[in-house]
């Protein structure tokens, strides 16, 4: 009853309240006849709304443009709040029709009582909230004409002149009319700072805070001139280092970026050097509060500086930068002194000549100008701290081969890795030969073994893997420029000498009686993890490349590397619980083999919540519905386990609804605490979660699951589809957000290169192009789907299926994001999307072709049907059964159901669908039947295999072959060294256990009853 | 490298090397926001040379509503730290140091009395950390965490509000030598 404003109005609420609306009507009426207000209009309005008949909804709209129509204003809030609870009765989260209307009547409200403060906030507050940003606009301009003394007022206004002017509500021409005035207004409001000559007593119509310079920037970035933009921020009034701009560090950041841009190289020279110099000077306290200015982002524009003005002095002075920095008598933190220590390796890249005159001596003088010396160089240093890889992998990868060769044999010899003693003094060979990397017995012995090993892995595979990738070579075929053996893309020696090395040294750090763990927190990582991560990338590039085809999966050659990283990751997994990169790698690995319940296992040990639903949730559900679209089953128990996977998507969707709530209520309070620039932010946070790749994937695994265990899907999953697939999805080529964190997952690779998380995909990962394809399809099952329930939707659908078709002729089918089966699924819901339109679409039955067109789009939907059994049929890798396997199966069961829901649905329209179709459809039939027959009987083929008994036994043999040799033989002895016999046995137990789960499935495919 | 920026509201899609540590807890994007909203100066972040996030801090700069002004427990104008975390491979560089710092610096700037924050009695590398840096232990906050990510069976973990003080408190009015007896219930700190 928030509502009420008079107590006569109390009996009409009760009666709503006990929702016996006929009687509230009534009672209405009843005071209306007494005496009309626009609040007991409302009120009669809302109450009708409540009312389930589809007439009563349509007349709620139709008064409510009615009201609008008539120019009403109503200056009483409460009864446009009334309307505004109608509209979200009838047409829930409407943009379109409540800017038509309720934001209408808010701004003839505010238009009638401009002085009235509260109700302005109020109106502006809700328009800003459905993105009304043309109403909020005038609003916010009201508020600044009619409360001159409010100096967040005129900010207000021009923000929302600004957000107006850039966002798609804003007609072209007008676009530089508001973007224009929010430029020119702001831009006189920086003209009052720059001129004041009291910054402590600034005029209200004056920038005053930091937030109010970045909207500056912002505007000016868009309406303006750049060299303005770089004038304000060079203004000692505007700029970072003004009284207004209190330090934000941002402004340094733009200014820096923009000086690089407008090629200011000697200003930007002269002022990265000045501010270097000030990070590392005490102030009268003898404190470095500037120690921030020594960031890495004026090192490298420094750098950069220097690189252009072509000048040795300047190179000098940056020496002497970075030595004032080293200076041990300098105490500024270690966290900048490392920049200083990266600066020095980036200048000696770049000018090794003029550096290698004044080097510190760190060895004999002919290796002072080496690239790979200073590299190593700082190895010494850092390379305790485990992004001392990511640090200087970018100058490895710049190295000439000859060097690359140096580095890598001091990296296999091992010297000069350790700290010295001393750091001046020259290093005693004998004395590295101690210091030997297998002395792993402190957390940060193994770091520095571990980035050794790193750069070996990219010096020795990953760069040259890269190469091999990009040469024109059609072979495929290659000499290994580190081996010297024949290679493919991958070497496998060089791969299977580094897994070895990196499981050994996994081995040796961890056999320390627990020395190191004692001094972890039971939430740390290892420090050896990274050894095991490595082993494991190594494995599973073995494996990708020694996929050869035979009947049984586990005798295929390739995989006994993988099940060798699994075993390696999860003994890991057991020491480093908080690792959650092992995990990561687990669920691809675990899914890749079709052990869906342990890559379920896996991934709930990632706790995602929240936004991490929409980030990462790809990595499990992404293709869920063909991996194991059945409940979970899981012996292990947990009650985050027993969640089902429908469950688990929902909870993903719920973060959309409840984020734009979060979002709209941050967008305000930013307005009032004038953090203009987070409102920016935020909207564009509400663009890519509305428009976010991985909502669109929760939409589509939700109803195959759906559909595949209980036939249909209901209601409520299609309305949340409505809500959570953006309108635009048809309309242009790009609209959905790929939010997905790929960068997560490890990655040691060369910089050039893909990162491991693409390396490591079995199956095509994420594409807006096969949603787009599943969305189609999606579309077309909900049409033909036999269930009445969705007797209400298939107009809308079938409307939004011909615009798609008519807006996208082509018969593009994105191949690389897709598998085969998915391929062949898609042409054929692509021909039934055509035939569904075009069958019933008696204008172009009158055309002359048009019957052997419908044959035609028929024969192509028989023929890729076929396509799809032969595919089954011919597929002799199936036991256990594989993602490729089940994706295959459970892909062509989808298609072949809504082949025989389609020619049933079309056979119920009668004559509405052109004549021939009854014939094609009975072809269509027949060869849907089959595809299923094909479906069931490999499904059968495949459980007998697996019923068959001895598979922890064949998963074992599998892990550790008898069969192997050589290099091969010792790697499989490392791997198999690092774990015991009990942890094999149940973990191999485990994996033949999931199997069965997965194909648990199976039950559930049958061939639909006729009607 | 050590390159700081301020957190962006997009960043929350990137934030997982640090969030997917057990420490670190992931809260609805309110929470987040609305420290962008009120404080978007004291939330902020340091990258990888790739861009990906190794570390934030998100802090606050706030007194204890003024209802609450006669409590004992009343807090005057403070700096706060409500989340610092570093990715576990870019853990032990000074990240976090260095990111506090810039937090006490605000605090300094705007005149704060001192900067707290609460940790879990179990987190020794947290408190060596803050200790080293001229924080001690102002009382401890019975059962304050619902949770103990070291005992799934414990009903909960006691915190420790720790504190440094500014250059405002120069007589050292709001710090304790003793803090660690000086027991409270989490409904007494705000
Ligand atoms: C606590 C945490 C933030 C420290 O981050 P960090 O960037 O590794 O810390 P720093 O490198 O800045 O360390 C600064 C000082 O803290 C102390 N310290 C940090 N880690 C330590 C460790 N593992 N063991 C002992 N002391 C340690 C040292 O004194 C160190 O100085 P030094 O390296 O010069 O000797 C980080 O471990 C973390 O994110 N933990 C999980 C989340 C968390 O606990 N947050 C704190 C909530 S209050």
């Amino acid at each position: 009853m928030d509502n009420l404003q008079d107590r006569q109005d109390v009996p009409i609420w009760n009666a709503i309240e006990a929702k016996n609306f006929k009687q509230a009507l009534k009672l209405v009426d009843k005071r209306l006849a007494k005496k009309s207000t626009d609040y007991l209009e409302a009120l009669k309005i809302y109450i009708r709304s409540l009312l389930p008949q589809v007439s009563e909804k349509s007349a709620v709209i139709l008064h409510l443009e009615d009201v609008v129509a008539r120019k009403a204003v109503l200056s009483d809030l409460a009864a446009i709040e009334l309307y505004e609870d109608a509209l979200e009765e009838v047409l829930p989260g409407s943009r379109e029709v409540w800017i038509k209307t309720i934001g209408e009547l808010r701004w003839r409200c505010i238009k009638a009582v401009p002085k009235n403060e509260d109700t302005s906030l109020a109106c502006l507050q809700s328009c800003l909230s459905r993105d009304d940003l043309d109403h909020a606009r005038q609003i916010a301009n009201s508020l600044e004409k009619n409360f001159p003394n409010s100096h967040l007022y005129i900010f207000w206004n021009i923000t929302s002149m600004f957000m107006f002017s850039i966002s798609p509500q804003c007609p072209e021409n007008q676009r530089k009319i508001w973007g224009g005035l929010a430029l020119g207004q702001i831009g006189k409001l920086a003209a009052a700072t720059r001129q004041a000559t009291d910054m402590k007593q600034l005029p209200i119509r004056s920038i005053q805070t930091p937030q109010e310079l970045l909207l500056l920037d912002r505007i000016t970035e868009v309406f303006g001139k750049s060299e303005n933009r770089l004038e304000y921020l060079q203004d000692k009034h505007l700029g970072p280092e003004s009284t207004v701009a209190k330090g934000e560090w941002s402004l340094w950041r733009l200014r820096l970026k923009l000086m690089t841009e407008a090629n200011h190289w000697q200003d930007l020279f002269d002022l990265c050097g000045t501010l270097l110099k000030r990070a590392r000077t005490p102030n009268d306290s003898n404190q470095l509060v500037e120690a921030s200015f020594s960031d890495w982002t004026v090192w490298e524009a420094y750098l950069k500086s220097a690189s252009k003005l072509e000048n040795r002095g300047n190179y000098n002075e940056i020496r002497e930068e970075v030595e004032a920095h080293l200076d041990p008598a300098c105490e500024i933190d270690k966290g900048w002194k490392r920049n200083a220590s990266l600066a020095k390796v980036k200048l000696s890249f770049e000018c090794s000549a003029s550096f290698s005159q004044n080097a510190p001596s760190i060895g004999p003088s002919d290796k002072l100008s080496s690239q790979p010396n200073v590299i190593l160089d700082y190895l010494q240093e850092y390379g305790d701290a485990s992004t001392a890889y990511n640090d200087i992998r970018q100058f490895v990868e710049v190295l000439k081969p000859d060097e690359r060769s140096q580095l890598m044999s001091m990296l296999e010899d091992n010297t000069a890795l350790e700290k010295p003693q001393q750091p001046t003094g020259p290093v005693d060979p004998e004395a590295a030969d101690i210091s030997d990397s297998r002395n792993l017995s402190t957390a940060s012995k193994i770091t520095r073994a571990v980035n050794r090993l790193k750069l070996k892995h990219l010096i020795k595979s990953s760069i040259p893997e890269q190469e091999r990738r990009q040469s024109f070579a059609e072979t495929q075929q290659f000499k290994c420029s580190s081996c010297a053996n024949d290679c493919g893309v991958f070497c496998r020696s060089c791969l299977v000498q580094l897994a070895e090395e990196s499981v050994q040294s996994y081995r040796s750090a961890i056999s320390d009686d627990g020395q190191i763990t004692k001094s972890l927190l039971s939430t740390d990582r290892h420090p050896a993890d990274d050894f095991c991560v490595l082993a494991a990338m190594c494995l599973i590039k073995l494996g990708r490349s020694n996929i050869s085809p035979h009947s049984e999966n586990l005798k295929s050659s390739g995989i006994v590397y993988l099940l060798q990283a699994m075993v390696l990751l999860e003994s890991a997994w057991l020491r480093s619980k908080s690792n959650f990169q092992l995990s990561l790698m687990l669920v691809r690995l675990y899914s890749h083999l079709g052990c869906g319940s342990l890559a379920m296992r896996a991934y709930q040990r990632l706790f995602l919540k929240e936004v991490q639903l929409d980030t990462l949730s790809y990595t499990m559900f992404d293709r869920i519905s063909t991996l194991h679209p059945h409940p979970i089953h899981d012996s292990s128990g947990g009650s985050s386990n027993t969640r089902t996977l429908i469950e688990q998507l929902q909870k993903q969707q719920k973060l959309y609804k409840t984020s734009r709530e979060h979002i709209n209520k941050n967008i305000w309070l930013s307005f009032k605490h004038g953090s203009y620039n987070s409102i920016f932010e935020f909207r564009e946070v509400t663009q890519k979660l509305s428009h976010s790749i991985s909502a669109v994937m929760s939409v589509v695994e939700t109803n195959r699951i759906h559909r595949f265990i209980t036939s249909k899907v209901p209601a409520g999953a299609i309305r949340q589809m409505y809500g959570l697939i953006p309108a635009d999805v048809e309309s242009r080529e790009r609209v959905l957000s790929d939010n997905n964190d790929y960068e997560t997952f490890p990655n040691f690779e060369s910089s050039r290169a893909p990162g491991f998380e693409e390396l490591s995909r079995f199956i095509p990962g994420p594409s807006e192009s096969r949603y787009r394809v599943t969305l189609l399809a999606e579309r077309i099952m909900l049409i033909v789907d036999p269930s009445p329930e969705l007797n209400g939707e298939r107009s809308i659908l079938q409307q939004s299926l011909s615009r798609h078709i008519k807006q996208d002729s082509t018969s593009k089918v994105g191949v690389k994001s897709m598998t085969r089966a998915e391929q062949i699924a898609a042409h054929a819901h692509r021909a039934m999307a055509i035939i569904l339109t075009e069958s019933c679409d008696q204008e172009l039955w009158l055309e002359g072709d048009f019957k052997t067109r419908l044959e035609g789009l028929n024969q192509e939907l028989s023929n890729r049907l076929e396509e799809l059994a032969e595919l089954i049929g011919a597929m002799e890798t199936v036991i256990p059964a594989f993602q490729t396997t089940l994706n295959a199966i459970y892909t062509a069961y989808e298609v072949g159901r809504s082949a025989l829901n389609f020619c049933k649905y079309l056979s119920t329209k009668g004559k509405a669908v052109h004549l021939s179709q009854t014939e094609a459809s009975k072809k269509v039939t027949q060869a849907a039947e089959q595809l299923i027959r094909v479906v069931m009987e490999k499904c059968a083929f495949i459980k007998k295999g697996l019923d068959e008994g001895g598979w922890i036994d064949k998963v074992l043999e599998s892990v550790f072959p008898d069969s192997q040799t050589g290099s091969e033989l010792s790697l499989t002895e490392a791997v198999r060294k690092v774990t015991d016999e009990v942890f094999m046995e149940e973990w191999a137990g485990d994996v033949v256990e999931s199997w069965k789960d997965s194909i648990a499935g199976f039950s559930y495919i049958k061939i639909p009853t006729k009607v | 490298m050590t390159s700081l920026r301020p957190f962006h509201a997009t960043d929350v899609f990137k934030f997982n090397p640090t969030n997917l540590d057990p420490l670190t807890e992931t809260y609805d994007l309110n929470f987040y926001f609305s420290y962008l909203a009120r404080w978007p100066s004291l939330f902020n972040l340091a990258t990888s040379p790739s861009g990906t996030i190794s570390a934030y801090i998100m802090g606050k700069l706030e007194s204890s509503p003024s209802y609450y002004i006669t409590s004992a427990h009343y807090l005057p104008f403070h700096a706060h730290i409500t989340a610092l975390t570093v990715a576990p491979h870019a853990r032990r560089l000074g990240l976090a140091r260095v990111l506090s710092q810039g937090l006490e610096e605000k605090g300094e700037e705007y005149d704060a009395w001192f900067v707290d924050l609460f940790v879990r009695k179990s987190n020794r590398i947290a408190q060596a950390l803050y200790k080293g840096m001229g924080y001690s232990v102002f009382r401890v906050v019975k059962g304050y965490y619902s949770d103990d990510p070291n005992d799934e069976s414990a009903d909960g973990e006691d915190a420790w509000d720790m504190r440094k003080p500014l250059r405002r408190d120069v007589e050292r009015k709001h710090v304790r030598s003793d803090g660690e007896k000086w027991e409270v219930m989490p409904e007494d700190v705000w």
